[in-house]
């Protein structure tokens, strides 16, 4: 996709004020309140989607920076205690805006992706973003469409490092999913491809064989 | 003559600790307070945790009875309060030699329960909590904890009415304990930063470990050149220290004496080949076996050389953001106790309060790490 310029095509999206901020952040944290970068970050994310999808590679970045230059950690800790108080009431943004809830479950595991510990992924965020994903394959959230979209591109980024720390929560998500699949009625049939793909996805180890990717993916010659 | 161990103006006359209110106060007062030192907030708020008198006591006389069969031969657990007369001055050669044996504060939190969810139990030990232990530690018998445990998620003033027929007063009954470390781990950002050190700690000590076989190996090599071989590194591969909670404690402290200007300084300005041993400041090894006195003593040690490294003065005028004092561990169960001897025992404790500069300098601009000052003159003395 995006090669090294997207944080810069990110930050575009973003008003005078706040571009200055979040390109100080990135190249010396030291002159900014990252407190206040971390908010910003996540405020922006739970607004625009396409935000959200990349800001985790400007948090790594900025986390990494502001390691390197003062061994210090507010910028990942404020971020991740903003990521929990959202947590915690996760179900009313559901219920106030789907937007806003794809955003941060979107958000979440961006975060989770690239936001490392010694090269790990970092442990105290697998159970709350299984909770999410869970909560997307839920019967009422396989219903629209914009939550099933959601579901299928997290578990594609993120599902094979999600099963490694914890396979049990994959297992019973997959649960959820086949039921869903097979059981609930009222699904659109484009749901239901999402759903067939990354069950076939994740039976194949992660991976779509390439006859699985051409029926996926291959344009219809008609 | 005065019965309470820990007061000698408090003349009660059973042979039991005393527990009239001011007496409870002073034994609040010897405990040696933390403060802790909360990052990024507006108003620096000097946290005191004061262990709940009775809690300590408890404590005391567990441990004394824990070591009593060897002092005295008392072969079988015996209740503190059925307790024929002791001799004070034995008591509390006792409770010295006691502190000096064991690190009980480590036995204890191992025998801590695990599961964050239980949180209750640390942060309101109960007398019955203590008297429920054996000798050796161990739960007497668990269904009576469970039971115990149960009441005490009920009223407070309620918790003390149990089977015993003491009377009330003889607990302070207090709504909220000492606030439990383990509320700390409820935020993600400290679950990560623990994950990020014992992750840290690991890799450490694989590294070390390679560095001893290293060593081992070179030895063998050279064994003509006896007299000074056996060094401490071949040594150390049998007496490393590989208790995880020691070694994250330790790490801890070490990241606070790094964590500081001075630090920064002083590696900038003494490059590593140049560092003499006795003459630069060496950061303890946190792999070797030592006891928790002698650890403590080399971090403070250490400390004080590197503050030679202190940033000048008017520098460091406005950049003071903090000035509380670092008690080395923000760690509710590392608690230190002063033994007073019985005539100055009523004292007031010098330590308890710290002033904290003000704020003014505070600015939500940049991000506050580095913490001028790593000690100040009000630790208290070692007993």
């Amino acid at each position: 996709k995006m090669e090294h310029s997207t944080e810069d095509f990110r930050i575009q999206a973003l008003d005078k004020d706040t571009q200055l901020l979040l390109k100080t952040a990135l190249k010396d944290p030291s002159l900014v309140n990252l407190e206040k970068v971390s908010n910003i970050i996540v405020d922006q994310s739970l607004k625009d989607q396409v935000f959200s999808k990349e800001a985790g590679r400007i948090c790594f970045t900025i986390a990494q920076a502001e390691a390197k230059q003062s061994s210090g950690n507010v910028f990942r800790r404020n971020l991740l205690n903003r990521l929990q108080q959202e947590f915690k009431v996760r179900e009313e943004t559901r219920g106030r805006s789907l937007q806003e809830w794809v955003c941060y479950v979107t958000f979440i595991c961006n975060i989770f992706d690239y936001l490392k510990v010694n090269n790990m992924p970092m442990v105290a965020l697998v159970h709350p973003v299984y909770d999410c994903l869970m909560r997307l394959a839920h019967p009422d959230a396989l219903k629209n469409e914009e939550e099933v979209d959601c579901l299928v591109l997290q578990l594609h980024r993120i599902g094979e490092q999600l099963e490694k720390m914890n396979s049990q929560g994959m297992d019973e998500l997959f649960f959820l999913l086949r039921d869903g699949f097979l059981l609930q009625e009222g699904l659109t049939s484009m749901t239901r491809l999402l759903l067939l793909e990354i069950l076939e996805f994740r039976a194949g180890g992660w991976m779509l064989s390439s006859t699985a990717h051409k029926y996926y993916y291959s344009e219809i010659a008609d | 003559m005065s019965c309470c161990p820990l007061n000698a103006r408090c003349y009660t006359s059973v042979a039991t600790i005393c527990t009239e209110k001011s007496c409870i106060d002073l034994h609040c007062c010897l405990i040696k307070t933390h403060k802790k030192k909360k990052k990024k907030k507006k108003k620096k708020k000097t946290t005191v945790r004061l262990f709940r008198s009775s809690d300590l006591l408890a404590r005391l006389w567990s441990r004394v009875f824990q070591c009593w069969r060897v002092f005295v031969g008392c072969e079988t657990y015996t209740d503190p309060f059925s307790l024929p007369q002791i001799s004070y001055t034995l008591l509390f050669k006792v409770f010295i030699i006691i502190e000096k044996m064991s690190d009980w504060v480590r036995g204890r939190r191992r025998d801590a329960p695990n599961s964050e969810h239980d949180k209750r139990s640390i942060d309101l030990p109960r007398w019955s909590h203590c008297r429920k232990r054996g000798i050796d530690g161990n739960l007497r018998a668990n269904r009576e904890v469970g039971d115990s445990d149960r009441e005490n998620s009920g009223d407070t003033d309620g918790i003390y009415r149990t089977s015993d027929n003491r009377h009330t007063s003889f607990t302070t009954p207090e709504s909220a304990g000492p606030v439990s470390r383990r509320g700390r781990h409820d935020d993600w950002g400290s679950q990560v930063e623990d994950d990020e050190m014992r992750r840290d700690v690991h890799r450490d000590m694989q590294r070390y470990r390679r560095r001893i076989l290293g060593a081992e190996v070179a030895q063998r090599e050279r064994k003509t050149s006896s007299g000074s071989s056996g060094s401490c590194d071949s040594r150390e591969g049998e007496t490393m220290e590989t208790d995880e909670a020691v070694l994250l404690r330790r790490q801890k402290q070490i990241n606070y004496g790094k964590n500081t200007l001075a630090y920064d300084r002083y590696i900038k300005e003494v490059p590593k080949h140049m560092r003499q041993p006795g003459v630069h400041p060496k950061t303890p090894n946190k792999f070797r076996k030592y006891s928790r006195r002698s650890w403590d003593q080399q971090i403070k040690l250490w400390k004080v050389k590197l503050h030679a490294w202190d940033p000048p003065a008017e520098v460091v005028q406005d950049k003071v953001l903090d000035n509380i004092e670092e008690l080395d561990l923000d760690d509710v169960m590392d608690i230190e106790l002063d033994f007073p001897t019985l005539s100055d025992s009523q004292n007031p404790p010098a330590s308890v309060t710290t002033h904290s500069l003000s704020q003014e300098g505070e600015d939500c601009s940049g991000t506050p790490v580095k913490l001028q000052k790593t000690e100040t003159s009000t630790e208290p003395d070692m007993a």
